[in-house]
């Protein structure tokens, strides 16, 4: 009777077990209605560039800004630690995520484009290697030949490791220069090939491709240099000689600068300008240290650079002496930072994010020259020259020649002095305009040698309040902490005084 | 014991003798004296008996010294010996009430046959005083249940987690059944954020689901919380459930059709601050160890660093001035401002709230016949909110009724609806800027100690506006509060209709369609507005003598207007078939087979102005500056499973329970979309079983049981997907990096990556207890051990954006449970005019992550990533690491020497490890509850202590006042510049010498503590309910038209103790997030309120 009735009841629940698995059809339901399967590659492209622009201009540009001692912070608020020599680990987040998000897209573009987008493919090898050597440059090692592979095709590496900077990440960011350069050239050389050419979702350059053969080379002038070894030596001056020096493709003119535009308004304002509008910029004043460099050279793009004090004069606060200001002074600030809607001369709602300057390209050539790469040292004047007065032109400044003769003169009185020069004027002419490519640059030039900017004898000063020991500066980013967290092949946690490999 | 009974029987017999035959006669009342019809009437020891009559008398033949024993169904027996004219009354019994359980399938057990842990609350026990939501009514009053509120807001989210956290990412909120509906219990957030983005993401909390249900509607309540309990409520049981029986028709056999009753109640909220406030230093800079550069008061300041109070009468809000932005001189020529002596304001915070209040009010009709029963009942609860202007309104409709149409067909049908709308306060952290959603509270918070809330309300005078407005940083709060509007209509049904149908005796089918809809309507106004800042004075000096230019750097929002809509529909349907029958004598066998389905869609649509408002003050999406934009959501889940529960009863004391189900869900991968679990557990009674019942021991029963709790994967995780038009970068304020960008349109790769390799995840729970009656059931005990394994999670596992994306699918993670249940119930004292109860919980659960995946190298899941709103203080995270309970802080920390001292930088201040150390965790020790009442003739007074012990939070309040000065612990040394106790400093070559550098209070308190500073301990015992209530006695009413009255003044949240490090906010307040896993960040929500009111009941003839 009993074995009867649970017979039954287990017999139902195989019956209803049967009808389940007939009913496939009907929880085929799971596929999400409001995003698609698929995409176009110049959608990625577009939305990759803006990514960079995050990165560069979100919350990395208070940091590098005050390391760079162009500003310091003013009274009442605590802005952090950066004008202390100090950070959190959380700081660089911004920076370092929004470039891996931009390289995950772009990456798509590189393994998924079909054989036609190889335009679009060497665009994006392009911009893949200038986000890279900006983590690099930032960061130190960073995950390289196992990022991106996330993907359950890729092989679901969802913890990259860890790659040395100079062993596989600055050659890994050179193959994929060399590539789109390549690709670039074929293009330029066979214009009519089968080719899907970008438009307007380029948003640097607007599928001007021969402008992004220019940025190309330009951007492996800046990697050799910054490498700076004997066969980055060989490889500058071959690309120079062979290539540049005939063609004159680099970037050599405002008109052919990397720039990603913003056209301005609550949609589209230059994240610079957004970030310190919408928190921070109220309350940076001119360093000391900047403020008095640009007056003892008279520099008339001061007055680009800073608003002046209240006094109508340029006045800068010693480098995070904010406890020590005593009101009624005012000091200089900086142009349009925090101005409501209308900006100024250097933060402004439609002022483009720089990737790449015609000073800073022609600075590198100076440099070039300077140290004896190419062609002979007298043409590090004309490369000097050329940047000084790109850098007047831009900023709408007029007074270039007096200053080329006069404060802003080339000392070339010996090598380490031309060097010194340069490097104060790629300083001075990426006030506020290029903060991260400055800062990544002082911690490079200088050296116990030859000081110019943290080392003993350059004129960077230590904060009043110092959690460094005086005399150090901060020469590397935290980690983020999102790696740290998330990461389990993060490295430890980098100290502030760390070097990256090309730092002497 | 037994020796001494048999004694006095023995005498008793002896003595029998003497006494002559009589008739007994008496009467039967209950305890207020009210006649009791058809109570049984025996003569101990013979068989003579008798029923009382309709007015209770009754009479019989026995021995004057005969003892008599009553008894009556819903009355407890009672044994007195003959007298004359004896008056007899009987106690309701309040155990036959707890004898019968709400099994998960909505069917009525007999404790006996229960094989797992459950706690039932009946309605007069939830409702001991007047609450706002159902859940938080439960507080203290089950044990092993932690309730949270996330903020003192109107209509805030409040989390209910059983036992322990199983889930690592998933959520673990109780599943909560009304009426056999499992109902969508969802919270929702307005104004742009979630709460979980960190304290700059302001939101309104617009609370969860299960608070629309009226907490007096319900007739019990039980706690299931072993998977035993749910593992027929599939996948979405596996956190356990709550059971809402709503109220029913009880009907009448004779007599009238229907009774109608009404309640009224009424009470005034004042908000509880905890945060201690300074009161010896006002606005600027004189104590701050020199942050502000020679300046010592600045009224524009949030600092209350400045000068130490000294009374004397001073300029506090800025300078008038007329639109052109030109000084308002007076007619005498001289300028105008409000003066007041430089004080602390007493009370200031208090002060900047209102009193909030809450009114509800009920008729209900229960009615029927032996056929059809009916209940309809109705509610108005109108609840204003203490921050100024918040208010929320809801309108419960409920109609239960059954319908006997045959012995073999039933049907029951209920419908709950319920209307509100709701004004929330915008909360979140920080407390700068002008944003439209700049967080009142916080606000209040950041103003110096000096600043009177109650004067600057009226944000129109020239002295609190834009111009005039004390602070830099900041619009006037109560500007913001009442211009920017929050909005939201809910509309929420749950009705369910069942037919039973019962072709043979023992054999019941049973088809049941219920759903759930919801929909929801939601605006944001932001006001538009551009004002330059106000002037401030600087040591009684106007700030730049009024240079117009000192003005410029002003406040402005672009202003915006978003309308938004959401439908959530579920329906079930079930379909059982119940078989129960007495297979002998001694063996009774019920067995239940069931179908059920489940399916659930949501639809949300989103407008929104983009480019801020043309014409400020008018909230219409044509008001766009430029083309509104538009955004739609939705989802569709599936899920069907067949379940079967068997069980077995030998002689009402030995049960076997087993039940097993099968699901199919379609959200995980086709190939791997069904899984089975089941449950299996047993019940022993030795008291029937040996037949050893006494009188002190009258209960035991012995019961284990284990099973298996299958969860399915959420909505969508399986692919790839990309994203079409996406944001990149919120600025706030309306400010956005979007695509289209410039008119060109945009695409990224979904930041999740899709795992179609998903399973199933499982946890395995076995728990063993005993519940006991002892004294006649004058006391009972109930404990039970638990132990719980939740394996192959499904997680969203956080990845490093290195990896390509955020956010990825895994099987993974282990984690285990285990604790302690003990719920005691004592009645010490019974007689007929005094009674007192007592009812005691205590539950201690201990969490361990075990692992989370060691194949990919992960030790740790973020569960909420802390953002640090000052910097300065490192960071913070909310974690689950291996070895370690859920819910674990991580965050920077002191530094120490190998010698143990602690490390400073070169300047003075602490050094702070670089990287995050794990500092304790938020789960309690343990949490116990005591709830006494005492009546004493119609007077009830009634007590609820509620305690927590143990466990951390990260007090957001703490680290904005000790930044800006107000906390009472910027108090210290008298601000007088220290150098800290036993510090060490490295002296370059990595050896640490003494430190003797001085620091300012500020700079320690305000600029370099590691977030691990902010760490209190989370440890309280609230007075949580106190209640007086009067009964009138039936002999009172009888001549009025009430069949029964009564009046109650209650109190809620009367005191709060908390640990002596707390000097900041409610421990209990989760903050963040609403009701999500975030519990412990507390971000300076609207604080939670004390409460007087009084409340009337009436039930009419």
């Amino acid at each position: 009777m009993l074995k009867n009735k649970i017979k039954f009841l287990l017999s139902i629940v195989a019956l209803g077990s049967v009808l389940l698995t007939g009913c496939k059809k009907y929880l085929d339901i799971n596929q999400n209605p409001n995003l698609p399967l698929s995409s176009a590659v110049g959608l990625q492209l577009t939305t990759s560039e803006l990514y960079i622009g995050n990165a560069l201009g979100d919350r990395i540009f208070p940091i590098v800004n005050v390391w760079s001692q162009y500003y310091t912070g003013g009274p009442g608020v605590a802005l952090g630690d950066w004008d202390r020599n100090a950070m959190n680990t959380s700081d660089g987040n911004s920076a370092f995520n929004n470039m891996y998000r931009s390289m995950t897209n772009l990456d798509y573009i590189i393994k998924r484009g079909s054989a036609t987008d190889s335009l679009y493919y060497a665009m994006a090898e392009i911009l893949k290697a200038y986000n890279t050597q900006v983590v690099a440059d930032l960061f130190g090692d960073v995950p390289f030949t196992e990022a991106l592979k996330g993907d359950i095709a890729d092989g679901f590496v969802v913890a990259p490791k860890y790659d040395d900077a100079a062993t596989v990440v600055y050659p890994g960011i050179e193959s994929l220069l060399v590539d789109a350069v390549r690709i670039l050239n074929e293009y330029d050389a066979h214009p009519n090939g089968t080719y899907t050419v970008p438009g307007e979702e380029d948003l640097i350059f607007n599928g001007e491709m021969y402008k992004w053969l220019q940025f190309g080379n330009s951007l492996l002038l800046k990697l050799y240099i910054r490498e700076g070894s004997a066969a980055s030596q060989a490889k500058f001056a071959a690309l120079y000689n062979d290539f540049i020096e005939p063609t004159g493709y680099y970037i050599g003119t405002n008109a052919d600068m990397a720039n990603i535009p913003y056209p301005g308004g609550p949609q589209g304002s230059n994240p610079f300008w957004n970030s310190s509008n919408s928190s921070i910029g109220n309350y940076f004043v001119g360093s000391k240290t900047t403020i008095d460099y640009l007056l003892g050279t008279s520099d008339p793009r001061i007055d680009a650079f800073f608003e002046p004090s209240g006094t109508g004069t340029h006045l800068g606060l010693k480098q995070g002496d904010v406890e020590n200001w005593s009101p009624p002074t005012s000091f200089s600030t900086p142009n349009g930072a925090a101005d409501n809607v209308d900006g100024g001369l250097i933060f402004g709602p439609a002022k483009p994010v720089i990737l790449m300057s015609a000073w800073e390209a022609n600075l590198i050539l100076a440099e070039a020259s300077a140290r004896g790469w190419i062609g002979v040292v007298a043409d590090a004047s004309t490369f000097y020259e050329g940047a000084v007065n790109a850098s007047f032109d831009y900023l709408g400044v007029a007074g270039a020649t007096g200053y080329l003769t006069g404060g802003g003169a080339l000392n070339t009185t010996t090598t380490a002095a031309t060097l010194k020069s340069i490097a104060l004027q790629k300083w001075v002419s990426m006030n506020g305009l290029q903060p991260v490519e400055s800062w990544i640059e002082t911690r490079r030039v200088d050296n116990a040698a030859n000081p110019i900017f943290a080392s003993p004898g350059g004129i960077f000063v230590s904060p009043t309040q110092n959690e460094l020991s005086g005399g150090q500066f901060p020469s590397i980013l935290y980690y983020p902490q999102t790696e740290q967290d998330l990461n389990p092949n993060a490295p430890p946690q980098n100290v502030l005084t760390g070097k990256v490999f090309w730092d002497n | 014991m037994r020796k001494i009974a048999m004694l006095v029987a023995v005498l008793f017999i002896s003595t029998a003798s003497v006494f002559a035959q009589a008739t007994l006669k008496g009467k039967v009342t209950d305890k207020d004296g009210q006649p009791v019809a058809g109570v049984s009437v025996k003569v101990k020891g013979s068989g003579t008996g008798t029923n009382s009559k309709a007015d209770g008398t009754f009479e019989l033949d026995g021995k004057s010294d005969a003892v008599l024993v009553f008894s009556s169904a819903g009355y407890e027996s009672k044994e007195v010996k003959a007298s004359s004219n004896m008056v007899v009354w009987l106690a309701t019994d309040v155990k036959a009430l707890n004898e019968v359980v709400v099994t998960a399938l909505q069917t009525k057990r007999n404790k006996n046959d229960v094989v797992y842990a459950n706690q039932t609350v009946r309605n007069e026990e939830l409702n001991s005083v007047v609450n706002k939501s159902a859940l938080g009514a439960l507080q203290g009053k089950v044990s092993g249940v932690k309730i949270s509120s996330a903020s003192g807001a109107v209509g805030a989210s409040t989390r209910v987690v059983l036992r322990g956290e199983t889930s690592l990412t998933q959520g673990n909120n109780a599943l909560i059944v009304v009426d056999g509906v499992p109902i969508n219990n969802s919270s929702a957030a307005g104004a742009g954020g979630t709460g979980l983005a960190g304290d700059r993401d302001y939101y309104v909390d617009f609370g969860n689901r299960a608070n629309d249900i009226n907490p007096d509607d319900i007739e019990t309540l039980t706690v299931l919380k072993g998977p035993s309990a749910t593992s027929l409520y599939g996948s979405r049981g596996a956190s356990g459930v709550i059971l809402i029986t709503t109220k029913k028709g009880k009907g009448t056999k004779s007599g009238k059709a229907f009774k109608v009753s009404v309640g009224s109640s009424y009470s005034q909220e004042r908000v509880y601050i905890m945060t201690k406030r300074q009161d010896q230093w006002g606005s600027g800079y004189a104590t701050c160890g020199g942050c502000g550069g020679g300046i010592n008061i600045n009224t524009g300041e949030n600092f209350s660093w400045g000068l130490p109070f000294d009374g004397v009468s001073r300029p506090w809000t800025a300078i008038p001035v007329d639109a052109d932005g030109h000084l308002l001189p007076l007619t005498n020529g001289k300028i105008e401002q409000l003066y007041r002596p430089y004080s602390a304001v007493k009370d200031q915070l208090a002060s900047f709230f209102d009193y909030g209040y809450t009114n509800r009010n009920t008729v209900s009709i229960d009615g029927g016949s032996d056929k059809i029963t009916y209940y309809l009942s109705y509610t108005n609860f109108n609840n204003g909110g203490v921050m100024p202007g918040t208010k929320l309104n809801k309108n419960n409709l409920l109609f239960n009724s059954t319908a006997t149409f045959s012995d073999k067909i039933s049907t029951n049908f209920s419908f709950n609806y319920t209307k509100m709308t709701q004004r929330g306060a915008v909360e979140g952290g920080y407390p700068f800027g002008y944003a439209s959603g700049a967080a009142s509270y916080a606000n209040a918070l950041q103003s110096p100690v000096n600043i009177p809330f109650d004067e600057v309300r009226d944000y129109n005078s020239p002295y609190h506006d834009f111009n005039g407005w004390y602070g830099q940083y900041s619009a006037n709060p109560y500007y913001l509060l009442d211009q920017q509007k929050v909005e939201n209509n809910i509309d929420n049904v749950i009705a369910s209709a069942a037919i039973n149908y019962t072709p043979i005796k023992s054999l019941t089918f049973t088809g049941r369609v219920s759903t759930n809809f919801n929909n929801s309507t939601v605006t944001e106004k932001n006001p538009k507005f551009q004002y330059n800042r106000a002037f401030s004075w600087l040591d009684g000096v106007l700030a730049d003598d009024g240079a117009a230019n000192s003005r410029d750097k002003g406040m402005f929002n672009i202003g915006s207007y978003k309308e938004s809509a959401s439908k959530n529909t579920s329906i079930n349907i079930d379909l059982l078939a119940n078989y129960s029958t007495k297979l002998s004598t001694d063996f009774k066998f019920d067995g239940t087979v069931g179908f059920n389905s489940v399916d659930n869609r949501s639809r949300a649509l989103a407008t929104t102005t983009i480019g801020g408002l043309v014409i400020p003050g008018f909230y219409d999406l044509s008001n766009s500056k430029e083309n509104a934009q538009s955004g739609a959501a939705s989802s569709h889940y599936r899920l069907y499973g067949v379940f079967a529960n068997l069980s077995f009863g030998y002689k009402n004391m030995l049960f076997l329970d087993y039940s097993a189900r099968k699901d199919v869900s379609s959200t995980l991968p086709a190939t791997n979309r069904g899984f089975f679990y089941q449950a299996g557990g047993f019940s022993f009674v030795p008291t029937n079983f040996f037949d050893i019942k006494n009188n002190t021991l009258n209960y035991l029963k012995i019961r284990g049981n284990i099973g298996t709790a299958g969860k399915d994967a959420p909505l969508y995780r399986l692919d790839n997907y990309f994203v079409l038009s996406p944001l990149i970068l919120d600025y706030g304020d309306g400010y956005q990096i979007t695509t289209p960008f410039n008119g060109q349109p945009g695409a990224v790769r979904s930041t999740r990556i899709g795992n179609p390799n998903l399973k199933p995840e499982l946890t395995v729970t076995y728990e063993a207890g005993v519940d006991v009656g002892l004294f006649n059931d004058r006391v009972t005990l109930e404990y039970t051990y638990y132990n719980s394994n939740s394996k192959n999670q499904i997680v969203d596992v956080s990845l490093p954006w290195s990896s390509g994306a955020a956010v990825t699918a895994l099987n993974i993670g282990r984690m285990v449970n285990k604790g302690h249940e003990l719920a005691i119930k004592a009645t010490p004292i019974k007689t007929r005019n005094l009674q007192w109860s007592i009812n005691y919980t205590f539950a201690k659960n201990s969490n361990k992550v075990i692992s989370i995946a060691d194949e990919y190298g992960l030790k740790e899941l973020n569960i909420y990533q802390g953002l640090v709103h000052f910097s300065g203080h490192g960071s913070l995270n909310l974690v689950a690491a291996e070895g370690l309970p859920f819910g674990t802080f991580k965050a920077t920390d002191y530094v120490y020497s190998p010698s143990g001292e602690l490390v400073v930088n070169a300047n003075g201040t602490p050094k702070q490890s670089a990287d995050q150390i794990y500092k304790g965790s938020f789960q309690p020790k343990f949490l116990t509850s005591f709830v006494s009442d005492l009546t004493y003739k119609g007077f009830t007074f009634h007590f609820l202590l509620d305690a927590k012990k143990g466990g951390l939070f990260y007090s957001g309040t703490k680290l904005s006042t000790e930044f800006n000065g107000t906390a009472s612990t910027t108090a210290m040394n008298n601000r007088d510049n220290f150098v800290i106790p036993n510090s060490v400093v490295d002296d370059g070559s990595g050896n640490f010498v003494k430190n003797n550098k001085d620091i300012s209070v500020y700079q320690y308190l305000a600029r370099s503590l590691p977030a691990s500073a902010y760490l209190v301990d989370a440890s309280f015992l609230k007075l949580r309910e106190v209640s007086l209530n009067y009964s009138f006695p039936g002999k009172m009413l009888s001549h009025s038209p009430f069949a029964s009255a009564s009046l109650g003044i209650f109190a809620k949240n009367l005191k709060y103790w908390v640990a002596k490090e707390n000097t900041f906010a409610d421990p209990e307040v989760s903050g963040v997030g609403g009701a999500t896993d975030a519990v412990g960040i507390e971000s300076s929500t609207t604080p939670t309120q004390r409460s007087f009111g009084v409340e009337l009941k009436l039930t009419f003839k």
